[in-house]
């Protein structure tokens, strides 16, 4: 039998969002993690591991510069995973080299911004992945819109009109974001306003889709012992799950065997598994929403909704903050900021530790934080106390 | 409306290994690579082959050109340069239903999951597209 070190999430911080920063990538990342260090009552000095995901940044910001930027030298530096897959699971890796020896503290950083005078883009990444140029780009098929709005139109073909879950969604994710500090988009949205927002490739309009932003955001990683006497109430990390890769970047998008599962019923189960908890348990989910189709896929595979009733269930308002399960209780990355998943933790961090005012889940005390990272699929549970 | 109408202007890169499948459309033949190993398609054409592993180079083969809806969207916004906006297409092609083809629609109202497509050709000026459409397509009813 083996034993893995129980850990706690004992610090998080962040610049915000806004579509532009002043302040390049490098500079952002680097006060994101002093933020955070601040709020653990942790210095630079006491960083000896470093953690990002290891598609989106790395290709802008190398580790070494990041960690230069950052005033941290690690002993253990890793990028893993991709994207919110890699910020989700990055509190597992953490537990790993904690467990290990090989870290004491472990920061975790993700930081969208300008490089070099290059600005940011969402799109240029998926057009570097030659495959994606040879036999997709050509056929139109490109901008992340349209691969999830012929997911929306498939789960519409088999579980019934889609257009009003989606604007439920989306509705609430810029309600939500109005009472999170940070946020990007705060001007208020109603069904109305998402009917107008332009359509960009049916059934999604402007007003289902992530943020393009600038911003960084860090969290910081130690033992449970130590987060015992440090300043913030203890968050622990209670189950990390990860899935199997299914395919490629790119495959991921139209050859997966069900092309409306994320990877998150395999990741959530060992993740509930490693917890010692059920869907039932969960207060509040934390979903990966770079569309607005998004989440309900994930709460679907995770089994916190039955199959093929997620988008009913948004019409019927069980995923807002007063519902029976709130999602994204921060706005996601529709409306706080696209910041690949990193957000969706620390905002579940903040939940766990109350005092989030306007924005606060009564009484929270379980959060998942579904990280969908193509391709493949991060769960992780945190908890109160511990 | 044209059949030029309907499809974006994005020139496929050359010499890749997606080079064969750019050839059959400009002589309007639908072909797909299959593995010489366990005869699964391989698309797309990755280093090794998904269902079994082999490293060989694949037999291309080509198709009957008919296929089912599987999803759509209609491109509203395109990112990549058009004329103006077109409807995409996964598709279940006859002769390869282990994997799905990204392809520009062309179909008399909202298109149909399920529905049988027929692929036609539009030559552009460097390579040529296929678009499936039914016996009703706009485009082609004149």
């Amino acid at each position: 039998m083996t034993s893995t070190a129980r850990v706690a999430i004992v610090g998080t911080g962040t610049t915000g969002y806004r579509r532009e920063q002043p302040e390049s990538q490098a500079v952002l990342a680097a006060r994101a993690v002093r933020s955070a260090l601040a709020d653990a009552g942790l210095t630079t000095a006491d960083v000896d591991g470093l953690i990002t995901e290891s598609a989106v940044m790395p290709r802008q910001l190398p580790g070494d510069l990041l960690a230069a930027a950052c005033g941290i030298r690690p002993r253990f530096s890793a990028q893993w995973m991709v994207g919110a897959g890699g910020t989700v699971a990055a509190p597992r890796l953490a537990q790993l080299a904690i467990g290990s020896g090989d870290a004491e503290v472990v920061v975790v950083v993700q930081s969208m911004g300008r490089a070099d005078e290059r600005p940011v883009d969402p799109y240029s990444f998926h057009a570097e992945d030659p495959v994606k140029a040879a036999y997709e780009m050509p056929m139109g098929w490109y901008g992340q819109a349209t691969y999830f709005a012929a997911m929306a139109t498939r789960y519409a073909h088999l579980h019934g009109p889609v257009d009003d879950a989606l604007a439920a969604v989306a509705v609430e994710a810029r309600a939500r974001a109005a009472a999170t500090p940070g946020a990007q988009r705060t001007d208020p949205l109603d069904r109305a306003g998402h009917a107008a927002s332009r359509m960009v490739s049916t059934p999604l309009r402007s007003a289902d889709c992530a943020l393009i932003s600038e911003g960084a955001t860090a969290y910081v990683v130690t033992s449970l012992a130590r987060a015992r006497d440090l300043a913030r109430p203890v968050v622990e990390v209670a189950g990390v799950g990860l899935s199997r890769a299914d395919g490629t970047q790119t495959t991921w998008f139209t050859q997966r065997p069900d092309p409306l599962s994320t990877g998150a019923a395999e990741s959530g189960a060992q993740a509930f598994a490693r917890a010692g908890l059920t869907p039932a348990d969960v207060d509040l989910v934390e979903a990966y929403d770079c569309f607005s189709i998004t989440p309900l896929l994930q709460l679907e595979d995770l089994g916190l909704s039955p199959r093929g009733e997620a988008a009913a269930r948004a019409v019927a308002g069980e995923w807002r903050l007063a519902g029976r399960l709130p999602v994204n209780t921060h706005g996601g990355l529709l409306a706080y900021g696209f910041c690949l998943g990193i957000g969706h933790l620390t905002e579940a961090v903040a939940q766990l530790r109350g005092g989030r005012g306007a924005g606060q889940v009564a009484d929270a005390q379980v959060a998942l934080v579904a990280g969908l990272g193509v391709p493949h699929h991060a769960t992780a549970i945190l908890t109160r106390g511990g | 409306m044209r059949p030029t109408d309907l499809v974006p202007r994005h020139r496929p890169p050359e010499g890749s290994a997606a080079d064969p499948f750019w050839a059959g459309l400009r002589e309007h033949r639908l072909t797909l690579p299959g593995c010489t190993d366990c005869g699964a398609t391989r698309w797309y054409l990755l280093p090794a082959c998904s269902a079994c592993g082999g490293l060989e180079p694949p037999r291309w083969t080509q198709l009957p050109g008919t296929a089912e809806l599987f999803t759509w969207t209609r491109v509203e916004r395109p990112f990549v340069a058009a004329p103006g906006p077109f409807t995409l297409g996964l598709l279940v092609c006859d002769g390869a239903e282990d994997v799905r083809l990204v392809a520009p629609i062309s179909v008399s109202g909202t298109p149909r999951i399920g529905s049988r497509l027929t692929a036609r050709y539009v030559a552009l000026d460097d390579h040529t597209l296929p678009v499936f459409t039914d016996e009703r397509s706009p485009a082609w009813s004149s």
